[in-house]
């Protein structure tokens, strides 16, 4: 019975093992292959060099300043290592030497038989002086390493960015950035980082159980610089700047297919503060300066369009009014709507009597669009701007694009769950109350009415040697509107009566325009005279907005400026306008005005101060 | 029989290898061939090593081969069972710590090391079979009494490894213990009564466990550990056949840890397939069973019951623990696998013992003639064989 019950346990115990062992590796053998040779392959990457940015001349934008990483021998001892931190400080004083002592800690494993890099980055300059000396030092290991710069600093911030040093969450989500430890953080940067990041080259070798290396199986290249090449001209880009001043605006130079030639959003930053980590003196500087140089103003902030938007409500008018876009309304200064007191007044206290619709976007009288919109309704018009780019995003190729807000019923009740009211839709017909866009909306807006095709404002020229392909949607409105209301525009700029006379009419090349004045304050109903604009304080006066595109009978180019707190939009806005068409016309930019001729327009011209002042007079002499 | 001449001792000597039990001898060969070679594949300098233990391993199988066991045994099992728990206490005391165990004695003045929980398996099984013998169990076993003196013997050493600590070889002289007296017979009623009070005591005991002992039980019951992992992965990617030496990336780029002792069994199957390693577990299996099979045969002798019983237990249990250890179904222990791990100890032991019970059985068969008879049958032989030869020589030179 027990010798039974012995050779039972037994029996069962060598089946139970040579099952077992039947199943791990005669069953099992596959998977456990596959471990294995997991276990003595390792992979290495080799960090691709980041593609570099430049403008349509050939400016660069971002590039890879050279320069040499330091990294000293693994498994070092106390004593040694010490002697050899200290003799790289002796050479290079500006180095932390707890810093690399704790990275050399972090790093040094009896796994890790690398150097251990303890020096980022050291100038080109800096390095090539004492590179012989340190060079044949065995615990020394200098390797050549990329550090991003910026030439132009403050001027492109907002539209390149900057890279930084890359976090938990973007590590994640690309094994570029994980790997290359820095990630684009803002603009093109950014936008494009797939692009200029490249991809990662590898090499599988063959490792024992100590991550020693013995053998390499597979090499494959990095695939690097990937550039882009920008529509910017930077020349304008800086003349833009110097012309501004210090004076917070936005400014969007494109061609009406949509190439951005220049935007600039002022105050700005200089980016290259941000690459190698920003001092806390610096950032405190631009946290507390009030004209927000960290925002992108032409993409990232929101304004309202004030009288801009007006040819986008007459354009609605035309097509969901029957008819109602030819009636002429009367203008008596204000209107009142059904029993409420309350007036809706016209920027002029008269009145402008009798307006058409030339008449009402030449002048800009207010009175005409209360009418018109009362006649077609909220949702039509919001219906209509929607279309035409005002409160969806231009597709720009940059990243976090506001979208803004053009209002309707729907939106105002999913908002603060409110009905709408009449008199908000007569606000919202003048871009007032709800209305809120981004400069570069209205530049798209100015484009479309220009030509009747809505572009896809586009930065990059070539991504990584593919031309970018302008990308233009027609919508069709009544083209006999479409040409009334071009002609207001023209009215505008060369018309005694425009708003824009006196700046945008003495031009070489025929401009045709809207200006707007967007209030930032309501005003109360008791004051009948308004408090002139220059006498308001700062924060509480208008935006000053032109928007414009010429030459008018073949539109080529179109800018939008907006002044911040600029007042009135004709006197502030327009000759920054106005400079910049000059600019472009004696730069050559307009297509049946080569550069030599105008050039030799421009050495007649009587005022070589003005030549001077657009940066040009070195040209002039040749 | 007590008063031994020189011609008995010389006729001891000369008869006694004819009734060896060669196949014993034959059965344990392959095992060692297996394993010289997978040490010499992972490391030639231990290779040489593990030849001098075969060498001494030897010297000591011979000399205990020829020693009579079975006249001393009445004062050299109680003589070395006590010597060797006073080194066990002595370890307790003076003992040197290696890795937080304290399981190692230093021979003073020659630096040297000796782990007293090796010899006392030789000890405690020698001293049991001494008791059986000389108190056969009736024929339904033992009762509670014998039982309990019997189980004293198994109790003190195991406590005293137990404490070092050494669990797995602790556990395995315990079951080796109760495996010889299970065999020998105990009555059902007392393996009841044990039973019942084991698995009262069981969680008790749990709670005394060292920390580090708790964490390889919950290993081996959660997700394996890293030296388990890397021998199943040897072991499976092994396949049916195995892999070339240069393939055997586990353990030749040392992926696989310990492999010449604890884990070598991982390595055998990483170059040698599923087919090795069924070929060395069938090769343990004959051995148990030839061991089994002495101690079937001379049922009658409880000397040779109880230390054949014991040898098969011992190895059943060794071998077992170690390779169901390597695959991840038993806790790590740090058990060898018998006569195949690279170690010195654990094979001299093996060897002695061997020796032991090669010469208890020689020394049965011999006893099983009259000596005198014997004595000449050997001289008719020799006769037998001068003339023999004799004839022969005529037959040449005619």
């Amino acid at each position: 019975m027990r010798y039974r019950l012995l050779w039972f346990i037994f029996i069962l115990v060598w089946g139970l093992l040579v099952v077992r062992l039947y199943h791990i590796s005669i069953k099992s053998n596959y998977y456990y292959e596959k471990l294995a040779k997991e276990n003595i392959e390792r992979k290495t990457y080799i960090k691709p060099v980041r593609g570099e940015i430049f403008d349509s001349k050939g400016n660069y934008l971002a590039v890879n300043k050279l320069g040499f990483s330091v990294s000293i021998a693994p498994h070092m001892k106390k004593k040694k290592l010490s002697e050899v931190i200290d003799l790289l400080k002796s050479y290079f004083p500006d180095i932390n030497k707890t810093v690399m002592q704790k990275v050399y800690k972090r790093y040094n494993s009896p796994y890790n038989y690398k150097f251990i890099k303890v020096i980022d980055f050291i100038a080109y300059n800096d390095m090539i002086r004492y590179y012989s000396q340190l060079e044949p030092n065995q615990y020394i290991h200098i390797d050549t390493e990329t550090k991003r710069y910026y030439p132009f600093g403050g001027y492109a911030a907002h539209i390149v960015g900057y890279v930084g040093r890359s976090n938990r969450k973007e590590n994640k989500k690309d094994k570029v950035v994980e790997i290359v430890g820095k990630t684009g953080k803002s603009g093109l940067e950014l936008y494009y980082n797939k692009v200029l990041e490249g991809e990662l080259g590898y090499v599988i070798s063959k490792v024992n159980a100590r991550n020693k290396e013995l053998k390499v199986i597979k090499k494959v290249e990095p695939i690097s610089n990937r550039n882009i090449k920008l529509n910017l001209d930077m020349d304008l880009q800086q003349y833009i700047f110097k012309i501004l001043d210090k004076r917070a605006a936005v400014v969007v130079v494109m061609t009406v297919d949509g190439k951005v030639l220049a935007a600039v959003s002022n105050p700005s930053f200089n980016p290259n503060l941000f690459v190698g980590g920003i001092s806390v003196k610096n950032w405190r500087a631009l946290q507390n300066n009030l004209g927000h140089p960290f925002t992108n103003k032409f993409i990232n902030a929101v304004y309202p369009p004030g009288s801009v938007i007006k040819m986008g409500v007459a354009l609605a008018t035309s097509r969901f009014g029957h008819g109602v876009l030819d009636e002429h309304e009367f203008c008596k200064g204000y209107i009142t709507i059904d029993k409420s007191k309350h007036k809706f007044r016209c920027w002029s206290r008269w009145g402008h009597g009798d307006v058409d619709l030339r008449k009402s976007i030449r002048e800009s009288c207010d009175v005409y669009y209360y009418d018109k919109s009362l006649k077609i309704g909220i949702d039509n018009i919001s219906k209509t701007l929607h279309q035409i780019g005002l409160g969806v995003k231009t597709g720009i190729d940059l990243p976090r694009e506001y979208r803004g807000i053009i209002p309707n019923k729907a939106w105002k009740r999913k908002r603060y769950n409110l009905p709408w009211y009449k008199g908000e839709t007569v606000i919202c017909a003048i871009g007032q109350g709800y209305d809120n866009v981004t400069p570069m909306q209205i530049a798209r807006y100015t484009a479309f009415i220009a030509t009747g095709k809505l572009p896809t404002p586009m930065l990059a020229k070539e991504v990584a040697g593919k031309k970018v392909k302008p990308v233009l949607k027609r919508i069709w409105f009544n083209p006999k509107h479409f040409n009334t209301i071009r002609e207001g525009m023209y009215d505008v700029c060369n018309d005694r009566r425009g708003t824009a006379y006196k700046t945008m009419s003495k031009l070489p090349i025929i401009v045709a325009g809207k200006t707007g004045t967007a209030q930032v304050v309501s005003i109360p109903q008791d004051i009948k005279k308004r408090v002139k604009e220059n006498d308001l304080a700062y924060f509480k006066k208008s935006h000053a907005w032109i928007t414009t595109y010429a030459p008018y009978k073949h539109p080529e180019y179109v800018i939008t400026v907006l002044m911040e707190h600029g007042g009135h939009g004709g006197s502030s806005a327009g000759p920054i306008a106005a400079k910049i068409y000059k600019w472009l016309y004696y730069n050559g930019y307009f297509k049946h005005h080569p550069l030599q001729k105008v050039r030799e327009e421009l050495q007649k011209l009587k005022d070589i101060k003005e030549a001077k002042e657009l940066g040009l007079d070195t040209n002039v002499s040749q | 029989m007590s008063e031994w001449d020189w011609k008995d001792v010389s006729e001891y000597f000369r008869s006694l290898p004819k009734k060896f039990d060669y196949l014993l001898i034959i059965q344990i060969i392959p095992l060692l061939v297996i394993s010289s070679i997978l040490v010499k594949e992972i490391n030639p300098a231990l290779f040489h090593k593990q030849l001098i233990y075969y060498v001494v391993g030897a010297i000591g199988f011979t000399v205990a081969a020829f020693i009579p066991w079975s006249k001393i045994l009445w004062w050299f099992a109680p003589l070395s069972y006590f010597i060797n728990i006073l080194l066990l206490l002595a370890v307790d005391i003076a003992g040197k710590k290696i890795l937080g165990a304290r399981r190692w004695l230093e021979i003073p003045g020659t630096g040297l090391t000796v782990q007293p929980s090796e010899f006392i398996k030789i000890s405690v099984v020698l001293m049991l079979a001494y008791l059986i013998q000389r108190k056969p169990p009736s024929e339904e076993g033992y009762g509670f009494v014998m039982f309990a003196k019997l189980s004293a013997v198994i109790m003190i050493p195991f406590l005293l490894i137990a404490k070092e600590p050494d669990l797995g070889t602790a556990l395995v002289l315990l079951l080796t213990g109760f495996g010889i007296l299970f065999y020998v017979g105990v009555k059902w009623r007392v393996w009841l009564t044990v039973l019942i009070i084991a698995s009262v005591s069981a969680p008790l005991l749990y709670n005394h466990l060292h920390d580090y002992q708790k964490k390889r039980i919950s290993n081996f019951l959660g997700k394996p550990s890293y030296h388990v992992r890397q021998a199943l992965i040897a072991i499976g990617s092994g396949g049916l056949d195995g892999k070339a030496k240069e393939d055997a990336t586990q353990t030749q780029l040392k992926f696989l840890p310990i492999s010449t002792s604890d884990f070598i069994f991982a390595y055998l199957g990483e170059r040698f397939g599923f087919k090795g390693m069924l070929f060395v577990i069938v090769l343990y299996i004959l051995l148990i069973v030839h061991l089994l099979a002495i101690a079937r045969i001379y049922s009658k002798d409880y000397l040779i019951k109880s230390v054949a019983s014991g040898m098969a237990f011992l190895l059943f249990i060794y071998s077992n623990v170690n390779m169901y250890m390597i695959i991840g179904m038993a806790p790590v222990v740090g058990v060898p696998l018998p006569m195949f791990s690279h170690g010195g100890t654990s094979f001299i032991i093996f060897a002695v013992f061997f020796g032991i019970l090669l010469n208890l059985v020689a020394f049965k068969r011999i006893f099983l003639y009259n000596t005198d008879s014997k004595l000449t049958m050997i001289e008719k032989d020799a006769h037998k064989r001068f003339e023999k030869k004799s004839l022969r020589l005529k037959k040449s030179q005619e």
